[in-house]
């Protein structure tokens, strides 16, 4: 009882010397809900993203077919989708398009409405997007080799993110889902598609302390040593896959924010563990030099892109700039393509030159 | 507290935001004595103007808000906990302690055995009848004896859980940027 009252008065007394911080707390709690209430009018309807994808006994999961909805992008807003009857974004055939572009969410025009993403910009080409948030250049190879057939006389693009494709091609998951990846086939040096795990139920190892080891991949070391000869396993079968279709592959890379900006190449040296060594163009030097050994036309997308392309807040995919920006490029692309001009492009571009410049002058130095 | 970034919450933010602005604005020229109050009150739409020049200006008054609440509850909290511990926890301390605290003839440690006292000091946040009613809310606790004063904790656990830090709620792995 003692207790009680001594506690009562010492409440007393501490509510009146909290009464600054119950008003301070009670005004911006009032301002907060009147903005919520607001924007809650303002704001569309939007369903969880996990509703927008099924699970794909082949690829882990893809978009649902026939979707016309609005999701909410990770750190970003409201942005409606829009999808085919076979759950890739558009209304548009794959017949009925002349450039097929294979990717992850860079494709799927990820953070932008559908019918703003480079896809839609431009009247022509056609385009057609084949791609899904998370996928890496595993699932691209199987939706090649998978209609290969329909690529016939296409102008193949497949957009390679450097940040996390390449190293995304080795893990058997991506967060809770199934995906197939690279393995070594036990063959001398050679390596293979696994996908017998690829199921419907969740993937339970958890991967929140995951660093991505894109850092790693801009200093000479056994770690890039490994993702680069997946990353040739599968631009052999991509490219393999398009010459049985009659189909024409480029592959465009997509620069991480980092690569972009003094401070970002500051922060990628440090986190590669050898900043003497560390050399942000790397990744697109040995990818240049596989699409070489391949035949495979490469566009240099740090050629293309600056950080002004990326959204600033969200920090990872194109805003409408950098759609417009691709937009243009594939354009580009499809005619050096139309006039025969689709050359081979294996070297970095010093800063300030066009790169689809130097490619159209890397083909004519082939011919 | 924190205001995110979407399209819909940054025009509803500096709608309100510009609504208080010439509330306050109207009323303090109201209140100085002005004849024209509502000619005061409207210079508050000014506050919208740079946004015309360029949208950054949104997102900036968002930054600041969220800068500024950030660091206002950050301050409340630590004021809050101040005044907690100094005035209700000291104050009650002077009554005893029900965990035995002080040393006694023949002990060789002052660690609780957790089996034998089980519905004593801590053990009560486990065992005992609050565990029984399966409710272990600060009310609950206090409906057993002896713990009445636990009540007057309850402005402080309001107050705390309205100024929570938000970054720990939200914060996401880095790894998981599209699916979820």
């Amino acid at each position: 009882m003692v207790r009680f009252v001594i506690a009562a008065g010492a409440t007393a007394i501490s509510l009146v010397l909290l009464l600054p911080v119950f008003a301070m707390s009670a005004a911006i709690w009032v301002f907060v809900s009147c903005v919520r209430a607001v924007s809650r009018v303002l704001e569309r309807k939007f369903v969880p993203w996990s509703e927008l994808t099924t699970f794909d006994a082949a690829l882990g999961w893809r978009p649902r077919a026939g979707i016309d909805a609005h999701y909410l992008a990770h750190r970003d807003d409201i942005f409606r989708v829009v999808t085919d009857s076979d759950g890739w974004p558009g209304r548009r055939s794959l017949d009925d398009s002349a450039v097929i572009v294979f990717g992850d969410s860079f494709a799927f025009g990820y953070g932008v409405d559908t019918g703003r993403s480079f896809a839609d910009l431009n009247p022509r080409p056609a385009i057609k997007a084949m791609g899904a948030p998370g996928y890496s250049m595993v699932q691209s190879v199987i939706l090649m080799e998978q209609l290969a057939e329909r690529l016939r006389g296409k102008l193949i693009v497949w957009f390679v993110c450097l940040e996390n494709d390449l190293e995304d091609n080795l893990l058997p998951a991506m967060g809770g889902y199934r995906a197939p990846f690279v393995r070594a086939s036990g063959t001398a040096g050679g390596w293979e598609i696994a996908a017998e795990h690829v199921n419907a139920t969740p993937w339970r190892s958890r991967d929140s302390g995951w660093k991505r080891m894109f850092p790693k991949l801009c200093v000479p070391g056994p770690i890039a040593d490994r993702v680069f000869a997946v990353s040739e396993y599968l631009i052999g079968r991509a490219s393999a896959a398009c010459a049985r279709a009659g189909a024409h592959l480029v592959v465009l890379t997509i620069p991480d924010p980092t690569q972009l900006s003094y401070a970002g190449r500051g922060r990628l040296a440090t986190l590669s563990g050898h900043p003497a060594l560390c050399d942000v163009d790397l990744p697109d030097k040995r990818l240049g030099e596989i699409c070489k050994r391949y035949g495979v036309p490469m566009v240099v997308g740090k050629d293309h892109l600056t950080s002004r392309h990326y959204k600033r807040i969200e920090g990872l995919h194109w805003n409408r700039e950098g759609h417009r920006r691709v937009a243009d490029v594939v354009a580009r692309l499809y005619d050096s393509f139309k006039a025969g001009q689709l050359g081979m492009r294996t070297s970095i571009v010093p800063s300030g030159r066009d790169g689809l410049a130097a490619l159209h002058e890397s083909h004519a130095g082939l011919r | 507290m924190t205001i995110s970034f979407r399209r819909a919450e940054v025009i509803a933010f500096w709608t309100v935001a510009t609504a208080v602005l010439v509330l306050v604005l109207g009323i303090t020229a109201k209140a100085l004595g002005s004849t024209t109050p509502l000619s005061w009150a409207v210079t508050g739409f000014v506050v919208l103007v740079p946004g015309i020049v360029s949208r950054t200006w949104f997102e900036f008054g968002v930054r600041g808000w969220n800068k500024g609440v950030r660091w206002l509850t950050a301050a409340m909290r630590a004021y809050l906990l101040r005044i907690c511990y100094y005035v209700v926890l000291n104050s009650v301390s002077h009554t005893g302690s029900a965990l035995e605290l002080a040393v006694r003839k023949g002990d060789v440690s002052r660690w609780i055995r957790r089996n034998d006292r089980s519905s004593e000091g801590f053990g009560f946040l486990r065992t005992g009848s609050v565990a029984r009613d399966d409710d272990q809310s600060l009310l609950a606790l206090a409906r057993g004896p002896g713990r009445a004063w636990l009540v007057s904790l309850m402005p402080v656990v309001l107050l705390l859980m309205l100024l929570r830090d938000e970054a720990q709620d939200s914060s996401l792995p880095s790894s998981t940027y599209t699916l979820y």
